[in-house]
C-alpha cells in the first residue's frame, strides 16, 4: 500500500498536465490499482508500477467483460427493458 | 524456634540483603513477613582467558559466591554448552553483572527481573497459593498447592483502600495534573471518608486510617504521576511520617514517567509508585486494569510469573517476554543478555517479497444486505503453534524441505520452538475461558476478563516476534507468520469462491462474504476451515453492512471503515468518527443514536424509509447546539499529543488549546492529551480560538457554526448513499458551511 501510494505520488505531474476529464479517467486507473492491492502485493514485483499497471489492466478488462455481459443481455431482450447492474 | 506451617498466598517480594523478603496473605487473614535466604544465579561462557580474568574478579570480591560448571542449552543452536554457574547475594548481582559485563564474554541469565528471576526458579508465582514452613521469621521449605494454568482458582480476600482527591466537581474526570485540587478521600469497604482540617491535620487522619485498616491494597486515580509524589513531599515538608507501605524499612520506589512512540501514536506513561508488602494500584496508569479489570491483572501476574504491582504497569512485551523466560529457565536454555541475534543477510530481492504484512482485499462500497463475517481465530499465534515459527526454527540446518509459502525460509521440524511452546498453553486456556463465559453463569464476568488478558498477550506475541528489541525475537520469523497467514487468507478466499459465494472485504485475519438469506453458514464454516488449515469462527451475519467511502476519493473503499447491525440486532462500528478518540462525545452520542436507529429494521426491509426517522434525531441535536443544551465534556475534542507544546509550530485550535494549557505551568509531555473546546475559531485574538476544558470556569462559549459544520459531517458519515447523492445540506449553519477536517493537525 505504501509504496502504491509513492508511486501514484510520482505521476503527479503527468496528472497534472492531463486535461479535466483525463484528470478523471487517470484517478479511476489507480483506483483500480487501490482497488487490486493485495493482488499486486502478491506479485511482489521489484518495480511496484509493474504490478500497478497489471492491476489495472485486469480491472480495465473486467469493465469491457462487463459492459460486454450487459450489451449481451440488452439484445437478448430486444426492445425490452433495460438489464442495469443490480447492486 | 518451632516450625510454623501456614497455607497462604505468595502476596509480595522484594529483595533484602539476606535475600527475598515475601509477604504471605494467609489464609487465616493474618499476614507474614518472610525472608528465603535465595540467592540468584547466571551463567557465563567465553575463552579461557576471559574466564580466566573473570575468576580474578570473582576471586576478589568481599562476599562470598558458589561457582560450579553446568550443561546448558544455547538457544539459537540448540547446542549443550558447558557454562560457569555463578550464585551471589540477591542485591549484589546487578554491580557484580556489570563489572563482568566489561570483560565482553558472553553473559546468560544476568539481567532478569531479579522477582522474577525468583519465581523461576522456586517454581511458584504472585498469588500461587502454597503451604509455608517458616521457622524464626525465615522460609524453610514450601509446597505449591496451585498451578498457573488451572482455569478456576482460589484467591485471597484482600482489603483495598481508595485514595482520591475531592473538591471540585470535575474529580477524577480531569488530569489533575491539569486542573485544580482537592482534599483526600479515603475509601474503605463502600464507605467514603473526606480528610478535615490543613495539609497537616489531613497527614495525620491519613497515618491513622492506614494503621487502623491496615490495607492490602491502595488504590488511587492518578496516584502514580501526582497523588502520592505530592503526598511523599507534603509530609516531608510537615514532618508527619507516612506509611504508605507495610513495611516500615521500606518507603516507596519510584520509576520515572515516559513518553514512547508506538504503533503510529506517542503514548505518555506516568512514572510509578511501588509499594512493600502492600500494593499501590493506579487505575489511571494501567493497561491491564483499565482492559481488563483485577481478574486479568492477576491472570497475567500468575501466569507471566511477574509482581502484581509491576504487571499492572509494564507492557504486555513484558509479560510476554517473562513467559519466555520462564519456559527457557525451566528447560535449562540460556538467556541471552539482551538481543544479539541479527537479521541474516539476504539480497533485496528476498527482502522485497518478505517484507509484507497481512492480506487485505479493499471493501465493496456502500450498503450491502445479507453478508457473513468469519474471524480466523487468533491466525497469528495459531500459525506459531502449528507451523513451529520461532526465532530458533527459521532456517535451521536440518529442515531444508519444510518451506514457508512464498517467501522460501524453512522451519524445523525437529525441535519444538521457544514461541510455540509458550503460545500453545495460553492459546488452549484463552479458548477455556472464551467457552465457559459463552456458557454465561456466575463467573461468566471473570471469565471474559481472564480471556482478554490472554488476548491481548495473543495480539502482542506477533509483534514481538519481529520487535528489534526483543529478547527472542527475529524478523524472518515474523516474516514466517504473516506468509502463513497470507496463505490461509489466500485458501479461504478460494474455498469460497468455490462455493458460488463473493468476497466482499477481506482483511488479515477476517471475512465478509454476500449470503443468500438460509444459507447453510456452518457447512460453509467447516469447509473453510479445512481447506485454510486455521480455526474459523462465525462472527455474524449482518443484517445490512456500510462500507464507507475514503475521504479522498468517494469511490474507493477503506479497508476497516464500515458499521452494520447483525441479525440479532447488536452493532459492530470501525473506523468512523463514533469510534475515533478525538471525536467529542455529542457527535459520538449522535451517530449511536442514528446506527442504534438502523439496527431496528426490520428484515429485508428499505432501510431508506428511517431517513425521516435519522434526519429528526439529527434535528435534535442541531437545535441542542443552537440553544445551548451541551456540557463543555460534551463538546471536547481529545487531542494526543505528539510532542511538547511549544513545538507546534503552526496554530492550530488544537495546538493553541495546549499552548494555553502550558502557559499556566503545566508541563504537558508528548502522548498525554488535551481536552478543549472551540470557542472562536474564527477569532483574531489566537487564544480565544479554543479553551482547554481545565481552564473552563466561568460559563461554557462555544463556536456554534463551527460545532453546526461538525454535526453535519458526522451525520452524513451515517446518512451517505441513503439520502440522494450529493447529499443535501442536513444542517443548515448560519452562513455558508465549510468542509472542514474533523483532526486539525
Amino acid at each position: 500500500m505504501q509504496s502504491l501510494q509513492a508511486e501514484e505520488e510520482a505521476w503527479k505531474l503527468f496528472r497534472r498536465a492531463l486535461r479535466k476529464e483525463d484528470q478523471d479517467a487517470f484517478d479511476a486507473l489507480w483506483r483500480f490499482a487501490r482497488y487490486h492491492a493485495a493482488p499486486a502485493s502478491m506479485a511482489s514485483r521489484p518495480m511496484p508500477f509493474e504490478a500497478a499497471l497489471m492491476a489495472m489492466l485486469v480491472a480495465i478488462e473486467r469493465q469491457v467483460m462487463e459492459m460486454e455481459r450487459l450489451e449481451k443481455k440488452r439484445s437478448e431482450h430486444a426492445g425490452g427493458k433495460d438489464g442495469g447492474v443490480g447492486l | 524456634m518451632p516450625v510454623e506451617k501456614t497455607e497462604g498466598w505468595v502476596f509480595d517480594a522484594y529483595p533484602e540483603r539476606e535475600g527475598m523478603r515475601i509477604w504471605i496473605a494467609g489464609r487465616d487473614g493474618r499476614r507474614h513477613s518472610v525472608i528465603d535466604p535465595w540467592r540468584p544465579a547466571f551463567h557465563l561462557a567465553g575463552t579461557t582467558a576471559q574466564l580466566k580474568s573473570a575468576a580474578r574478579i570473582l576471586a576478589s570480591l568481599n562476599y562470598p559466591t558458589d561457582t560450579g560448571w553446568v550443561e546448558k542449552q544455547e538457544l539459537f543452536s540448540g547446542r549443550m554448552l558447558t557454562v560457569l554457574e555463578v550464585r551471589v547475594p540477591v542485591l549484589e548481582r546487578d554491580a557484580l553483572v556489570k563489572r563482568l559485563a566489561g570483560l565482553q564474554l558472553p553473559l546468560y541469565d544476568a539481567d532478569m527481573h531479579l522477582v522474577q528471576a525468583y519465581h523461576y526458579e522456586r517454581g511458584h508465582f504472585p498469588l500461587a497459593l502454597c503451604l509455608f514452613e517458616i521457622e524464626d521469621g525465615r522460609l524453610t521449605a514450601f509446597e505449591l498447592r496451585d498451578d498457573p494454568w488451572a482455569v478456576d482458582y482460589e484467591l485471597p480476600v484482600l482489603s483495598t483502600m481508595h485514595l482520591a482527591l475531592s473538591g471540585s466537581e470535575i474529580c477524577g474526570r480531569l488530569d489533575p495534573n491539569h486542573a485544580v485540587r482537592g482534599r483526600l478521600v479515603l475509601t474503605m469497604e463502600g464507605r467514603a471518608y473526606e480528610l478535615e482540617g490543613g495539609i497537616d491535620e489531613q497527614l495525620e487522619s491519613l497515618v491513622r486510617r492506614l494503621r487502623e485498616w491496615d490495607p492490602d491494597v491502595i488504590t488511587t486515580e492518578w496516584g502514580d504521576s501526582v497523588l502520592l509524589p505530592q503526598l511523599d513531599q507534603l509530609a516531608q515538608e510537615h514532618r508527619v511520617h507516612v506509611d504508605f507501605s507495610r513495611d516500615a524499612q521500606r518507603g516507596m520506589a519510584g520509576r520515572g514517567e515516559r513518553s514512547f512512540f508506538t504503533y503510529g501514536r506517542t503514548i505518555y506513561q506516568g512514572g510509578a509508585r511501588y509499594l512493600f508488602g502492600r500494593w499501590h494500584l493506579d487505575v489511571k496508569n494501567s493497561f491491564m486494569l483499565r482492559e481488563t479489570d483485577t481478574a486479568g491483572l492477576f491472570e497475567i501476574a500468575r501466569i507471566a510469573k511477574i509482581p502484581v504491582q509491576r504487571a499492572a504497569r509494564c507492557t504486555i512485551g513484558t509479560s510476554l517476554s517473562s513467559m519466555q523466560m520462564a519456559w527457557a529457565w525451566k528447560n535449562g536454555v540460556l538467556i541471552p543478555m539482551d538481543k544479539q541475534q541479527a537479521e541474516d543477510f539476504r539480497p533485496a530481492t528476498q527482502l522485497l517479497i518478505a517484507d509484507k504484512g497481512g492480506l487485505v482485499y479493499e471493501p465493496e462500497v456502500g450498503w450491502h444486505r445479507n453478508v457473513a463475517e468469519f474471524d480466523f481465530t487468533s491466525m497469528y499465534p495459531e500459525m506459531m503453534v502449528q507451523r513451529n515459527i520461532s526465532p530458533e526454527t527459521v532456517n535451521c540446518g536440518c529442515c531444508p524441505e519444510n518451506v514457508v509459502p512464498e517467501i522460501g525460509h524453512h522451519l524445523c521440524r525437529k525441535r519444538r520452538g521457544l514461541v510455540p511452546s509458550v503460545l500453545a498453553p495460553i492459546l488452549e486456556k484463552r479458548a477455556r475461558y472464551k467457552a465457559l463465559y459463552k456458557a454465561g453463569g456466575s463467573g461468566a464476568a471473570v471469565y471474559k476478563a481472564r480471556a482478554d488478558a490472554h488476548k491481548w498477550t495473543l495480539v502482542c506475541c506477533f509483534g514481538y516476534l519481529g520487535f528489534k528489541n526483543a529478547r527472542f525475537g527475529k524478523i524472518e520469523a515474523h516474516e514466517c507468520v504473516t506468509a502463513w497467514g497470507r496463505e490461509v487468507l489466500l485458501r479461504a478466499k478460494d474455498a469460497v469462491e468455490r462455493r458460488g459465494y463473493h468476497l466482499l472485504h477481506a482483511l488479515v485475519d477476517a471475512i465478509w462474504i454476500s449470503i443468500t438469506p438460509g444459507a447453510d453458514l456452518e457447512e460453509l464454516r467447516r469447509a473453510i476451515e479445512k481447506e485454510a488449515e486455521c480455526p474459523l469462527a462465525l462472527e455474524g451475519v449482518y443484517e445490512w453492512i456500510r462500507y464507507c467511502p475514503s475521504k479522498v476519493d468517494s469511490l474507493s473503499g477503506v479497508p476497516g471503515r464500515y458499521f452494520g447491525a447483525f441479525k440479532t440486532g447488536e452493532l459492530k462500528i470501525r473506523g468512523i468518527a463514533a469510534r475515533r478518540h478525538d471525536t467529542p462525545e455529542l457527535f459520538k452520542c449522535l451517530q449511536r443514536e442514528m446506527l442504534e436507529c438502523l439496527a431496528r429494521v426490520e428484515a429485508g426491509a428499505d432501510l431508506r424509509r428511517l431517513v425521516p426517522a435519522l434526519l429528526e434525531i439529527v434535528e435534535d441535536y442541531c437545535l441542542r447546539i443552537r440553544e445551548g443544551r451541551v456540557t463543555g465534556e460534551e463538546l471536547a475534542i481529545t487531542f494526543n499529543l505528539s510532542k511538547s507544546p511549544e513545538e507546534y509550530v503552526h496554530d492550530t485550535v488544537s495546538s493553541l488549546a495546549a499552548k494555553q494549557l502550558a502557559a499556566t505551568g503545566v508541563v504537558l509531555h508528548p502522548g498525554e492529551t488535551v481536552r478543549y473546546v472551540i470557542t472562536n475559531a474564527d477569532d483574531k485574538v489566537k487564544d480565544w480560538r479554543s479553551k482547554p476544558l481545565a481552564l473552563m470556569e466561568n460559563g461554557l462559549e462555544y463556536d456554534v457554526a463551527k460545532y453546526l459544520q461538525l454535526l453535519d459531517r458526522a451525520a452524513r458519515e451515517i446518512l451517505d448513499g441513503l439520502v440522494p447523492a450529493p447529499a443535501k445540506k442536513i444542517v443548515a449553519p448560519s452562513g455558508d458551511g465549510l468542509e472542514l477536517p474533523l483532526v486539525w493537525d
